[in-house]
């Protein structure tokens, strides 16, 4: 969100949406973009600090103004949504437009959905001790995209009402993929197979999209740094995916605002 | 008459746009001066926070209606000394030429007009001058606005003795 709202702000690239007009509170955006600029780890969003953001941009291709709002929601919210089984009305009223869904899972994060399967060949069953095969359940030990998949089936059922939406699944970090890098869409099949196979068979409901997309450039916590900080900031962004240039993060918006 | 705001009162202007209208001298003022700290754009750090301020500041307030076709603008990067002494200049001078052509391209259409200057109060190795830049600024400030009369009407063809008491009504550049 950071990168997006300094590339259509600062108009250092050319992108397929530009900033309409500076109008509202745009207090979290600038806040957020200040840190992506001196190349610090963006602050997450905590439950306190959630808000709704509202961007007017145009396409200049025909002129068409798009009002983006979107909510920026803690990653908690989601977590009480998966595990205590409720939301905000706020968050069910977010749904009730003809949006889509922008969905963002991280590339540089540690899997955490092995199966059996997987690690069938290095510990057989026997060769663990009993005290590590039993744990408790909590929201926490269940994998990533098995909660990701929860949450868009609460999409299935009331209240949510059930139409056809676009989503587009954004990889964020995706300079961290190791070469030779497959596809966007590729990826999510391998590393998150039942999310790939989620949204793809359910066509009534999702149409999907793909996208890479590495907002820093790099790893800005290392020596990449200082590099990465004297580079024109929006060139810093790479954006991967179906009709994207390389430094747009708006290719994915157009895309699911409805446009082809 | 110099009005001179706190920086974080433009932040809040930035922040949220109904700060806009608050600043009541902005649509008033013969000339709005828009500060680009140059230690902060020496700065690798913060050189793309300290540009993209200025120019969100033009934006916010022609979005809001606090400039316009009438707005004077000076973007003015002071300390200019602290950048030519960095051993990024070159850099440091090609950022700042591409941001003033795009600022240029993106607003200079929408206001009477946008110049860019350059000062250093007090350059403490002696390359500048005191004050270096701001004496054409200040010369600037004090000249009138040039007023450019406007040409007279044309007299349409007169018919009727309701069109002939236009010739007997004195008009505006008469009086």
């Amino acid at each position: 969100l950071a990168a997006l709202w300094h590339v259509i702000d600062a108009g250092e690239v050319e992108t397929k949406l530009v900033l309409d007009k500076l109008v509202g509170n745009h207090a979290y955006l600038n806040a957020i973009v200040e840190a992506w600029r001196r190349c610090e780890e963006v602050p997450r969003t905590s439950m306190a600090a959630e808000t709704r953001v509202s961007i007017h941009l145009r396409d200049p291709s025909n002129g068409k103004k798009i009002v983006l709002g979107f909510p920026d929601l803690s990653g908690e919210s989601f977590e009480e949504q998966f595990a205590g089984r409720s939301c905000t009305a706020d968050y069910v009223e977010g749904y009730q437009g003809q949006g889509g869904i922008l969905l963002f899972v991280n590339a540089n994060r540690p899997s955490d959905g092995m199966t059996l399967g997987d690690i069938g060949p290095i510990e057989t069953v026997e060769s663990l001790p009993r005290a590590q095969l039993e744990r408790g359940w909590t929201p926490k030990v269940v994998p990533e995209q098995v909660q990701l998949v929860d949450l868009l089936q609460f999409l299935l059922r009331p209240p949510f009402v059930r139409r056809l939406r676009r989503i587009v699944v954004i990889i964020s970090a995706w300079d961290t993929v190791l070469a030779p890098k497959p596809t966007p869409e590729q990826w999510l099949a391998r590393e998150m197979p039942l999310l790939h196979q989620f949204i793809s068979n359910n066509r009534e409901t999702f149409e999907l999209r793909v996208y890479g997309v590495s907002a820093q450039g790099g790893d800005v916590t290392g020596d990449q740094r200082d590099a990465l900080v004297r580079q024109t900031p929006s060139r810093r962004i790479h954006c991967v995916g179906p009709g994207a240039r390389a430094h747009d993060l708006t290719a994915p918006l157009v895309w699911v605002n409805g446009e082809d | 008459m110099v009005s001179d705001r706190s920086g974080e009162i433009y932040q809040s202007a930035r922040d949220n746009s109904h700060v806009v209208e608050s600043l009541v001298e902005i649509p008033q003022a013969d000339r709005i001066v828009l500060l680009l700290d140059g230690a902060r754009v020496a700065e690798p750090f913060e050189r793309a926070g300290a540009i993209q301020s200025v120019r969100q500041t033009i934006r916010v307030f022609l979005d809001n209606n606090a400039l316009g076709m009438g707005s004077a603008v000076q973007v003015v990067t002071t300390k200019v000394d602290l950048i030519a002494a960095s051993s990024e200049v070159n850099e440091i001078t090609a950022t700042l030429g591409s941001f003033r052509e795009r600022l240029s391209g993106d607003f200079r259409g929408r206001l009477k007009s946008l110049t860019f200057h350059d000062i250093a109060a007090r350059d403490p190795t002696n390359g500048l001058e005191p004050a270096y830049g701001v004496g054409a600024l200040i010369e600037d400030w004090v000249t009138p606005p040039i007023h450019v009369p406007m040409p007279p009407s044309p007299v349409p063809e007169l018919h009727c003795e309701f069109d002939r008491l236009l010739i007997r009504t004195p008009g505006e550049d008469s009086k």
